[in-house]
């Protein structure tokens, strides 16, 4: 007798508890879970995939989980500084003295080392193949006016490109340089399109080469150098952070068979990365 | 000789500016019937709506066997007791059965009594036919009855009807003339609020007429 | 041409072989805007009745603001939540940043005015009768309440619908307090963006089919439920 629209009236009402319930559960279950890492790396970084090849290895080995949070070297830093990850991973040498100098990492690590290239247009209007070096690459570039597309976001490989033009001691102006705050692989697009030349790390230049007309054009000096570094953050400042699990981490990135897994990634037939912690 | 099941006294209300209720008395007895005429919006309504508890006064005072108190204290007892139908009575989206049954699932009543009760308020209204069919579907004329089974099965001491014989044919008055008749028989108190006092001859006991916020007695049987 | 045709058939290729990583990140965004939306719903409905029934001084402002936040952009939730979550900041302590749960409450505040003054709209487009026959008959207030939903329900639903469409689709609240962590916080819209930034646009194109197919659903539904609300009145 009691129809079907009475009990959905009734339900509705249980619902909300169980609901409130539910809620509850929700909120407190982390508590329950293991801590996980938290690391807050760059997008270069991440989306060359060795993270994710090489974490898992890591996570197996001591149990730990990790959260990798890939975003620009400044924001990476930001979370740092915010206690919001308890690692990061970024490359960008100045920034990162500054930051541990302000006291907020602690136990800095050299990791690995890759380098930046210079990409542009298969027929190089600008003449920079065979070069010397990056700065007169650069110089050549901005004297031809031809277009250039920049990161223009306080990234590790942005930084590394304004420290190259600082040098060639001219100013880019806005006719032919293009800052589009975006991210490497978008950058490289953009680039394509344009017909650009470019600044990119190796690892974004070997996933995406192939879907590109843009050609590796320079590279090579040491000015292109690019080293990663691994630091702490400073367990003083926020007394709940995981400074046990980012340790942990650092641990085994440095340690041989972290080194050792670096060496061994490969992109597109390529290695990538090379360890540095451990001096051979 | 008959004691009045509820008294309510000095009842007042004003609506946007104007002053529709001013002190109006009302007894209700058991089994008798009282009639309430007057223009339209002359605030027949909301003197029912208030009766029923659906609407708050500015001032108002209930008289329960001799005892006054407040309306905001009184009301919520006396509310359970009272009913309140609309002129155009509004049909739940469900069937006949469970528009009848909608407001036993307060009473305490186990499922096998609920069943039963049911059973004997659609027969009494004739509505055993028509018991599982979408109310809404249904004519106004037995829509109306539905509404009236609906109170009826609650067995609520005053019953308040609100122009119930309005835009209704013949045969539907005939009909709701006879569950009046009936309701009375049962001891109901009626306070019937229409413009059409033949309708309602041989039931009603007291007319009244709503006029300048107060009421006027017409004619007593 | 050419190349976006072969994107698109990567695309569904990586649909249809139940590629383990979209899945889970579809997964992923179902779960948590649907938790969101069932959790915020009986509570913006109350409130939606409250204003509707209610007699206190302020409703017409409450109910102003309520529609001015309609079309919040949802970097700015993101944002101001954001620095609520962030250690140093107010409620820092719970560590709630970078966790579904965090997303979930961002969706919440998200959807709450939508269904708040959706919900409102039905409620006052329902018979006044409804509420007073239950409560004459004997029902008590939450109980007439609840009545009252049930013969709008399609109405409320509408609105359910619609505040369902606005958080599965959103990005600002994801990005910035859920971080787009693999296998954790990443969703349909965070790793469309994030896809679309590396150049992989073969799975940005799948998640983005996805999500047009539900938005597509969604619609459908809203105007069955359109159709449906003539009838039942």
């Amino acid at each position: 007798m009691m129809s079907i629209n009475i009990v959905i009236r009734f339900d509705k009402f249980l619902v909300k508890k169980y609901l409130l319930w539910f809620l509850f559960c929700y909120l407190n279950s982390g508590i329950i879970q293991a801590e996980p890492i938290r690391l807050a790396t760059t997008t270069s970084t991440d989306n060359s995939g060795l993270l994710r090849e090489i974490i898992p290895h890591f996570e197996q080995k001591t149990g730990n989980v990790v959260h990798v949070l890939s975003v620009g070297t400044g924001h990476a830093l930001r979370l740092g500084q915010d206690g919001n990850v308890d690692v990061v991973l970024v490359h960008a040498p100045n920034a990162e003295m500054h930051w541990v100098e302000a006291g907020y990492g602690v136990n800095r690590r050299s990791v690995m080392v890759n380098d930046f290239v210079i990409l542009g247009p298969e027929n190089d209007p600008a003449g920079i193949r065979g070069e010397r070096n990056a700065v007169k690459t650069l110089q050549k570039i901005a004297r031809g006016k031809h277009i250039f597309v920049s990161r223009g976001d306080d990234s590790g490989t942005h930084k590394k490109e304004m420290a190259l033009w600082k040098k060639t001691r001219m100013k880019p102006s806005v006719t032919w340089y293009r800052e589009t705050g975006q991210g490497m692989g978008r950058v490289l697009q953009m680039a394509d399109e344009l017909n650009a030349y470019t600044i990119s790390d190796r690892g974004t230049w070997l996933v995406l080469r192939s879907k590109l007309s843009l050609k590796l054009l320079f590279e090579g000096d040491p000015e292109l150098h690019n080293p990663y570094s691994i630091i702490a953050v400073n367990p003083s400042r926020y007394p709940g952070i995981n400074y046990m699990g980012a340790m942990s981490l650092i641990a085994w990135l440095t340690s041989v068979d972290g080194q050792n897994q670096i060496r061994k990634f490969k992109l597109d037939g390529q290695s990538l990365f090379f360890p540095s912690a451990i001096l051979d | 000789m008959n004691e009045p099941l509820l008294v309510f006294r000095e009842i007042e209300k004003s609506f946007s500016g104007s002053q529709i209720l001013c002190g109006v008395d009302l007894s209700l007895y058991p089994g008798k019937c009282i009639l309430l005429s007057g223009k339209n919006g002359v605030g027949k309504t909301i003197l029912l709506k208030i009766i029923a508890g659906l609407e708050i006064p500015d001032l108002a005072k209930i008289e329960i066997s001799g005892k006054t108190n407040s309306w905001e204290k009184a009301v919520r007892s006396v509310r359970k007791e009272i009913i309140y139908l609309h002129q155009h009575p509004i049909m739940f989206s469900s069937t006949v059965e469970s528009n009848v049954a909608y407001g036993l699932r307060f009473a305490s009543l186990n499922r096998k009594q609920r069943r039963e009760s049911v059973d004997e308020a659609l027969e009494w209204a004739g509505l055993t036919d028509v018991a599982k069919k979408q109310a809404k579907t249904l004519s106004g004329g037995v829509q109306q009855r539905v509404a009236f089974t609906r109170a009826w099965i609650l067995k609520p001491k005053v019953l308040l009807l609100d122009e119930p014989m309005a835009n209704m044919d013949h045969e539907s008055r005939e009909q709701t003339y006879q569950l009046l008749v009936r309701m009375k028989s049962a001891g109901m108190s009626l306070v019937i609020t229409s413009h059409f006092m033949q309708y309602f001859e041989g039931i009603v006991d007291q007319h009244f007429q709503l006029k300048n916020g107060a009421l006027e007695l017409k004619s007593k049987s | 041409m050419n190349g976006l045709l072969l994107t698109t058939q990567q695309a569904l290729q990586l649909l249809f072989t139940g590629d383990p990583e979209l899945w889970s990140i579809v997964l992923l965004s179902f779960s948590v805007s649907l938790k969101a939306i069932l959790l915020t719903t009986p509570f913006a409905f109350l409130v939606s009745f409250a204003l509707s029934h209610g007699k206190f001084p302020g409703i017409r402002i409450i109910l102003a603001i309520f529609n001015s936040l309609l079309s919040v952009p949802t970097v700015v939730i993101g944002l101001f939540l954001y620095v609520l979550l962030t250690r140093q900041g107010p409620f820092g302590d719970l560590r709630l940043l970078f966790t579904q749960t965090a997303m979930i409450i961002g969706q919440m505040i998200l959807c709450f005015p939508t269904l708040v003054a959706l919900g409102y709209a039905a409620i006052q487009a329902a018979d006044r009768r409804v509420w007073e026959t239950a409560r004459t008959l004997g029902a008590p207030p939450w109980f007439s309440m609840l009545t009252v939903f049930f013969e709008v329900r399609f109405a409320l639903l509408a609105a359910v619908l619609t505040g369902f469409g606005r958080i599965i689709s959103e990005i600002g609240i994801s990005m910035m307090i859920g971080g787009n962590i693999m296998g954790y916080t990443r969703n349909i819209t965070t790793a469309i963006a994030m896809e679309t930034s590396k150049g992989e646009f073969a799975q940005g194109i799948a998640l983005g089919l996805v999500l047009l197919l539900l938005s597509f659903l969604l619609t459908a539904l809203l105007s069955y439920l359109q159709g449906h609300k003539e009838f039942a009145a």
